[in-house]
C-alpha cells in the first residue's frame, strides 16, 4: 500500500466521519453562541486549502474550501478555521464543500440566542422547554398585567398561552398549551392594552439537549462502592436553583428514574435543591439550558465513610463548560508520585468530539530536574447515554517526595478536563490535583530561544 | 443617632458611587468582545444616555431623574452599550447635566494575533532584561542571522544587534524604552514590512496597573504557619508557563530572592516556578497581563507537615477573574458537625473597611438560620493594594451532629467581585475539606412567587 493509497484512504474515511449533530467533525464555537459573540466554525482538515468562500441563503451557510491539495506526503491534521459575520437570533446550519466536489465534507447547526440587553422588551424563564412540555409553567419579566392579566394575551410562535397570572413580585406567569410541537426558537409576542412587545427567538422548544442551547456540566464522580483497605467511597452531588422559576435540564443524574415522556429531563422547582449519590462512577454530564445554567449551584465531594471520624471528604469541582479546555491539552502542576500513594489520573471529554480519534498522550515531568519520565499514549472510551468519553490512568510510582507536572495531549480540537487523586496508601485521604490554565502544551523541541 | 445616619447616608450618596464610578465589561474587552459600562449609580436613576465617539474618546451624556437623593441610596446600575471597539486606548468621560464629569480609562487590545505576533504583550516603560518574541507569515532571519531584518516598535527601530534568531523561525529582542501605552510594531525582511497596530503595551511599573491590561489572580492563602493542635500549616504554590514567549508579570508573589533588574515576575517559555508560602495569610493577587494569563497554569496546595505521612494536603482553588462573584456566593452544603471546625474566608479587592455578609440556610426549606456581619480590611498602600484583597473571616457556630447548612456570602462592596470558601478541620486528624463556591443565582427565593 503506497502512502498516497494511504492518505487517500484517510481522506476518505475521514470524509465518511459523521456525527449526530456535526458532521464531518464541524462545529461552532463559541458553543453557545448569543447575538453578541462572533461565531467560528471549526473544520478539520487534513488536505491544503488556499482559503474559502462562503455564501449565504437564507440561514444557511455554504462555506467552499479553495484549491483542496490532498497530496500531503505526511497528512497531519489541523483545524481550518473561518469566522462568520455577526449573527442575529436564529437558527443557522453551516454546509463545508471542497472546491470541485459536491460531496458535503462537513455540517453543524446551531441556534444562535438573544443576550440579555436594555433592549430587550421581556425575558421568559426556562428558556428551553420541552415540546411535550405543555404543564410547565413560565414566568416572564419587563411586562406587566396592568389591571388584570385577562386582557392580556401572549402569542408563542402562534399558539395563545392560558392560565395568565401575576405575582406580587410582578413576574407573568403563564402556559403553552398544546400536544408536541416542533423543535425550535420561537417568538414571543405579548399584548397588553394597546402595547404589543416582540421578542424573537424569547423560547426554545427541544427534543434533544441541542448544544448550542444546552450546557455541557461535568459531574466527574458519582458513585458508592467499596474500594481498597476497606473504605467505603460515597459521592454527595447537590444541584440548587435558586431563582424562582422552573428550570428544565434535558437529563437527570438519577439513575433510577423511568423515561415515560421524551425528552426525560428534569425539572427543578423555583428554590428546589436536590442531591444524588450514585451511578456514574465514570462520570456525568449534565445538560442544563444555558441562560438558566450559571445561576443554578452545584457542589460534589466524595467520602470515606468507613473513615467519616477521620474527615469529611474531598470535594471534586463541578466542572462547567468554561473549565474545559478546548484544542490543547490538560496541565496538572506539582502531582506528588511519592510511593507512600497511588495516584490515579482521570480524563473527561465531552462532544463536540474530536474528528481523528480518540487517542491521547501523556508525559510527566519531573519538577526539579525537568526530565521527562513518562510518555505513554491511551485511549479515552465512550461511555454510555450521558456520560463523557473517559479514560484513567495509575501514575507508576516515583521516587520518595518527587513530584512531577502532568501533561496531557488531547485529540485534535478535543473538549477536555482531567484530575489526580493522590491517595495515601495508609490512611485512605485523598488529595486531588485540577487542572489550571488553557492546556496549552509545552514544546520542548520547538523553543530555542537565544 | 438614626437622624445622624440618614444625614450621613444623604451626604455620602453621590450620583455615583466613589468606589468604581464607571465599570468596563469585560474587565478586558478585545476587539472580540462586546463592551458595555456599568454606571455605578447609588442616588438618581439615569433615565437615558447619548454616546458620542471621536477617535478613541468616547463621551456620554446621562440624564439622571430629578429630585433628591432617596435614603438610603441603593445600587442602581445602569448600562451603557458601546459594542464592538477596534484596538486603541480609550477614555471614557460621563457627564452629568449639573457639570459633574466622571472619567475612565481602558485599553481594547487586538483578539488575535496580526501579521507580526509579539508576545507578551505588556512590558514596563524601561524594558531592561525584558525579551519579546516575534513572529510572522514570512521567513525572517536567515539561519543565525538577522542582518535583514528591522524590527520597529512604537516607531523606534530596534539596533540589528538586538535581535537573535530562534529555532522556530520567530526573533526575540529586547524593545526600546517608551513611554506608557499601546504602540505598532513593524518587521521588515527581504523588502516586505509586516506592521500590527497597537501590538504591545507599555506600563510605569510604578503607576496604579491597567485593570484592562491585567488580569488578577487570587491565591486565597499563602504563608507558612503553626495551627491548633500542633499543626504545621505551609502552603505550596506553582506557576507554570507553557507559552514560547517570555511572560513578565506586574508583580511578584513567590519568595525565591530578587538577585536582577526590576524583580517581576520574569517567566521563561516553559518556565516551571514553585515555591513557598510566605507572608500572605490572608491571600494575594498575581497580576498576569491578560493575552497571556489564560496560558498560564498555576496550583495551590496546603499541607500540614506535622501530619506529613498521613496526607498530602488540601488543594486550594487559584481564583482567576472569571471566578469572582458580583453579588451573592454560594457554598453548597457546608458541615457545621461539632467534630470539624468550619472557617468562611471572604475575599474583595474593595478599598477602606466595610462589612461583608454571611448567611447560613437550612437545605431542607431554604429558611435562613443565621446571618453574620463580617469586618473586611486590607493593609496596603500605593500600588501594592492593586494586588491586595480586603479580607474577612468567620468562624461558623457548631452545629448538631450531621448538620449541614448552605452559606450565602456577600463580599464585594458596593457589589463589586468578591470570592470566598470555607475550610471545614476536623479536630482529631486535622484534615481538611473546603467547599468552594458555584453558582451565580444566589440567595434562594424566600417565599419563592410562583403561580
Amino acid at each position: 500500500m503506497t502512502m498516497r493509497t494511504i492518505i487517500l484512504l484517510l481522506a476518505l474515511s475521514l470524509s465518511l466521519f459523521a456525527f449526530a449533530d456535526d458532521q464531518g467533525g464541524v462545529h461552532v464555537v463559541p458553543f453557545g453562541p448569543t447575538s453578541r459573540t462572533p461565531v467560528d466554525v471549526h473544520i478539520p482538515m487534513i488536505c491544503g486549502v488556499s482559503g474559502e468562500t462562503v455564501t449565504r441563503v437564507g440561514n444557511v451557510f455554504k462555506i467552499t474550501l479553495l484549491d483542496p491539495n490532498c497530496a500531503i506526503t505526511i497528512p497531519i491534521p489541523y483545524i481550518h478555521t473561518v469566522r462568520l459575520p455577526m449573527l442575529d437570533v436564529g437558527e443557522y446550519r453551516v454546509e463545508v464543500f471542497l472546491a470541485g466536489q459536491d460531496n458535503v465534507h462537513g455540517a453543524t447547526g446551531f441556534v444562535v440566542r438573544d443576550a440579555p440587553s436594555p433592549q430587550t422588551p421581556f425575558t421568559i424563564h426556562p428558556f428551553a422547554v420541552p415540546v411535550f412540555g405543555s404543564d410547565l409553567r413560565l414566568r416572564m419579566t419587563g411586562v406587566s398585567c396592568g389591571g388584570s392579566c385577562a386582557s392580556m394575551k401572549i402569542d408563542v410562535g402562534g399558539v395563545q398561552a392560558t392560565d395568565i397570572e401575576q405575582t406580587v413580585d410582578g413576574a407573568v406567569w403563564f402556559r403553552v398549551p398544546g400536544e408536541r410541537r416542533q423543535a425550535g426558537l420561537v417568538e414571543v409576542q405579548v399584548t397588553a392594552g394597546d402595547a404589543t412587545s416582540v421578542h424573537p427567538g424569547a423560547l426554545y422548544f427541544f427534543d434533544d439537549a441541542e448544544r448550542s442551547v444546552f450546557e455541557r456540566i461535568l459531574f466527574p464522580v458519582v458513585f458508592a462502592t467499596d474500594g481498597a483497605n476497606g473504605s467505603r467511597w460515597r459521592s454527595e452531588a447537590t444541584i440548587s436553583n435558586p431563582r424562582p422559576w422552573f428550570v428544565e435540564n434535558a437529563n437527570t443524574l438519577s439513575p433510577v428514574r423511568p423515561c415515560l415522556t421524551y425528552p426525560c429531563g428534569e425539572r427543578l422547582g423555583p428554590a428546589e435543591l436536590v442531591t444524588y449519590g450514585d451511578g456514574y462512577p465514570r462520570g456525568f454530564v449534565l445538560h442544563a439550558p444555558r441562560p438558566e445554567a450559571p445561576d443554578l449551584a452545584f457542589a460534589l465531594r466524595v467520602r470515606d465513610v468507613s473513615r467519616q471520624a477521620e474527615g469529611l471528604g474531598t470535594q471534586i469541582p463541578v466542572v462547567r463548560e468554561k473549565d474545559f479546555t478546548h484544542g490543547t491539552g490538560i496541565t496538572l502542576l506539582d502531582v506528588p508520585v511519592d510511593p507512600r500513594y497511588r495516584v490515579k489520573l482521570r480524563v473527561y471529554m465531552i462532544d463536540p468530539l474530536p474528528a481523528y480519534g480518540q487517542l491521547a498522550q501523556i508525559s510527566l515531568r519531573n519538577t526539579v530536574t525537568r526530565a521527562t519520565t513518562l510518555i505513554r499514549t491511551f485511549q479515552l472510551q465512550p461511555g454510555g447515554r450521558n456520560e463523557p468519553h473517559y479514560a484513567e490512568i495509575d501514575l507508576p510510582a516515583g521516587a520518595a517526595n518527587e513530584r512531577v507536572n502532568v501533561h496531557v495531549r488531547m485529540p485534535l480540537d478535543a473538549t477536555a478536563w482531567g484530575f489526580a487523586t493522590v491517595t495515601n496508601n495508609a490512611t485512605q485521604q485523598v488529595t486531588i490535583v485540577t487542572p489550571s490554565g488553557s492546556g496549552l502544551q509545552p514544546c520542548d523541541t520547538c523553543i530555542v530561544y537565544p | 443617632m438614626k437622624r445622624f445616619t440618614l444625614l450621613l447616608l444623604l451626604v455620602a450618596a453621590l450620583p455615583l458611587a466613589a468606589q468604581e464610578e464607571i465599570l468596563v465589561l469585560p474587565p478586558g474587552p478585545t476587539t472580540d468582545t462586546f463592551v458595555t459600562l456599568r454606571l455605578d449609580v447609588y442616588c438618581n436613576p439615569i433615565l437615558s444616555h447619548t454616546v458620542t465617539r471621536t477617535g478613541t474618546t468616547i463621551v456620554v451624556a446621562a440624564t439622571p431623574r430629578g429630585g433628591t437623593c432617596p435614603s438610603p441610596p441603593l445600587p442602581l446600575p445602569y448600562d451603557v452599550e458601546l459594542g464592538f471597539l477596534p484596538s486603541g486606548q480609550y477614555t471614557v468621560e460621563v457627564r452629568l447635566p449639573w457639570g459633574q464629569t466622571f472619567t475612565e480609562s481602558f485599553i481594547v487590545r487586538n483578539a488575535k494575533p496580526g501579521l507580526v505576533d509579539v508576545r507578551p504583550f505588556a512590558v514596563p516603560m524601561m524594558p531592561i532584561g525584558s525579551r519579546l518574541r516575534l513572529a510572522s507569515d514570512m521567513a525572517l532571519c536567515a539561519g543565525e542571522d538577522c542582518s535583514g531584518v528591522t524590527v520597529t516598535v512604537g516607531g523606534v527601530v530596534v539596533p540589528g544587534n538586538r535581535l537573535s534568531a530562534s529555532s522556530d523561525g520567530s526573533v526575540f529582542f529586547t524593545p526600546p524604552p517608551h513611554a506608557p501605552g499601546l504602540v505598532d510594531v513593524s518587521v521588515t525582511a527581504n523588502g516586505v514590512t509586516r506592521t500590527t497596530p497597537n501590538a504591545l503595551y507599555y506600563y510605569d511599573p510604578a503607576a496604579e496597573p491597567d485593570p484592562s491590561v491585567w488580569e488578577r489572580i487570587l491565591f486565597p492563602v499563602l504563608f507558612n504557619s503553626g495551627g491548633a493542635h500542633g499543626s504545621e500549616w505551609v502552603s505550596e504554590a506553582a506557576i507554570f508557563n507553557p507559552g514560547r514567549w517570555f511572560v513578565e508579570n506586574f508583580n511578584r508573589i513567590d519568595t525565591l530572592p530578587c538577585i536582577d533588574y526590576g524583580c517581576t515576575g520574569l517567566l521563561s517559555p516553559n518556565g516551571f516556578l514553585s515555591f513557598g508560602g510566605s507572608s500572605y495569610v490572608n491571600g494575594v493577587a498575581l497580576l498576569v497581563p491578560r493575552p497571556e494569563a489564560e496560558h498560564v497554569a498555576f496550583s495551590l496546595r496546603v499541607r500540614d507537615v506535622a501530619r506529613q505521612a498521613e496526607g498530602f494536603g488540601t488543594e486550594v482553588p487559584v481564583v482567576r477573574e472569571e471566578d469572582l462573584y458580583a453579588g451573592t456566593i454560594t457554598l453548597l452544603d457546608v458541615p457545621l458537625d461539632p467534630r470539624y471546625r468550619t472557617k468562611v474566608r471572604l475575599y474583595a479587592f474593595d478599598g477602606s473597611p466595610f462589612s461583608g455578609f454571611v448567611a447560613l440556610h437550612d437545605p431542607k426549606d431554604g429558611t435562613r438560620v443565621t446571618g453574620h456581619a463580617v469586618p473586611m480590611r486590607r493593609s496596603c498602600s500605593g500600588i501594592a493594594c492593586a494586588w491586595t484583597p480586603a479580607y474577612g473571616e468567620l468562624d461558623l457556630p457548631s452545629g448538631s451532629a450531621d448538620e449541614r447548612v448552605n452559606v450565602y456570602v456577600t463580599a464585594g462592596q458596593y457589589g463589586s467581585k468578591g470570592w470566598a470558601f470555607a475550610s471545614i478541620t476536623n479536630n482529631d486528624t486535622q484534615q481538611v475539606t473546603i467547599v468552594t463556591p458555584d453558582g451565580r443565582g444566589g440567595l434562594p427565593c424566600n417565599p419563592c412567587q410562583v403561580k
